[in-house]
């Protein structure tokens, strides 16, 4: 059970590698050139993103399978340190799409020659940068939403006895006590 | 709204600085006493399915857990939040 489990682990949240943008972009030198960067950029990320959440998604499904009817707290012991390198790759890929791509050193670089080609260059090139930070967007979003759904998963294997509250008080005076 | 802080989601809270940790009790008496408020940014866990989050500050989200109608578990913390487009202008 553990081997498999394992195995599934591994299997279900490895992510596909993610595309380097500050070295695909640093070879750039017209403005045709950055248009079909930024379609190719376009094209890869949501044909990631899709493989990703496909892959987590059935993953998950599989170590549940894997470990069912195993006591909770047995089984995660088990799923544990895959889980932990698949929430650390998750953010990672975050920290990859933290920043706008106009924000790295080396793209800005390029922007500004390219900017510069011709007078309705500047606009050309804002044009694409939006196109490209709406993907970013996306991407981060749809990576923060698989960071959650993984600590979902992980927290279906956590006690789940605990207090109730009604009042929104009470539950702060209670609460506030951990922290004394 | 009733709310069940779970044992993960208490050990979670103890570990954090104190004043996120007050941002997120914050955030929770709020949601108790009106769930759909604004600040909250009630958000749907798409990739789990009956699972919801809302934002404790700009950094931090809880994750929260539907049990029944108006009955939600408090499941985890999480340090990472949804972002918007940052437009180049030059």
């Amino acid at each position: 059970m553990a081997a498999t489990a394992r195995h599934n682990v591994m299997d279900a949240l490895s992510l596909p590698a993610g595309m380097d943008w500050a070295t695909e972009f640093a070879v750039v030198d017209n403005l045709d050139d950055f248009r079909r960067k930024i379609d190719d950029f376009d094209r890869q990320i949501a044909s990631w993103r899709a493989e990703a959440i496909a892959n987590m998604q059935a993953g998950l499904g599989r170590i549940k399978e894997a470990v069912k009817g195993v006591p909770a707290d047995q089984a995660w012991e088990v799923i544990a340190p895959s889980f932990a390198e698949a929430l650390e790759a998750v953010g990672e890929a975050l920290r990859t799409y933290s920043r706008p791509m106009h924000e790295i050193p080396e793209i800005a670089e390029r922007v500004d020659f390219l900017s510069r080609l011709d007078a309705k260059s500047g606009r050309f090139i804002r044009k694409q940068l939006r196109r490209v930070e709406d993907v970013r967007v996306i991407q981060y979003n749809a990576l923060t939403d698989m960071y959650y759904g993984l600590l979902a998963f992980r927290s279906e294997f956590d006690d789940q006895e605990g207090l109730s509250f009604n009042d929104g008080n009470a539950l702060g005076e209670d609460l506030r006590k951990l922290l004394v | 709204m009733r709310i069940t802080p779970s044992g993960a989601f208490r050990r979670d809270l103890r570990r954090l600085d104190r004043s996120v940790a007050e941002d997120v009790i914050q955030a929770l008496e709020l949601f108790c006493s009106d769930h759909k408020a604004k600040a909250l940014n009630f958000e749907t866990v798409r990739s789990r399915k009956g699972y919801f989050t809302i934002r404790a500050n700009y950094s931090v989200r809880i994750l929260l857990r539907l049990t029944a109608p108006s009955e939600f578990d408090v499941v985890a913390v999480g340090n990472h939040d949804y972002i918007y487009a940052s437009y180049f202008r030059k």
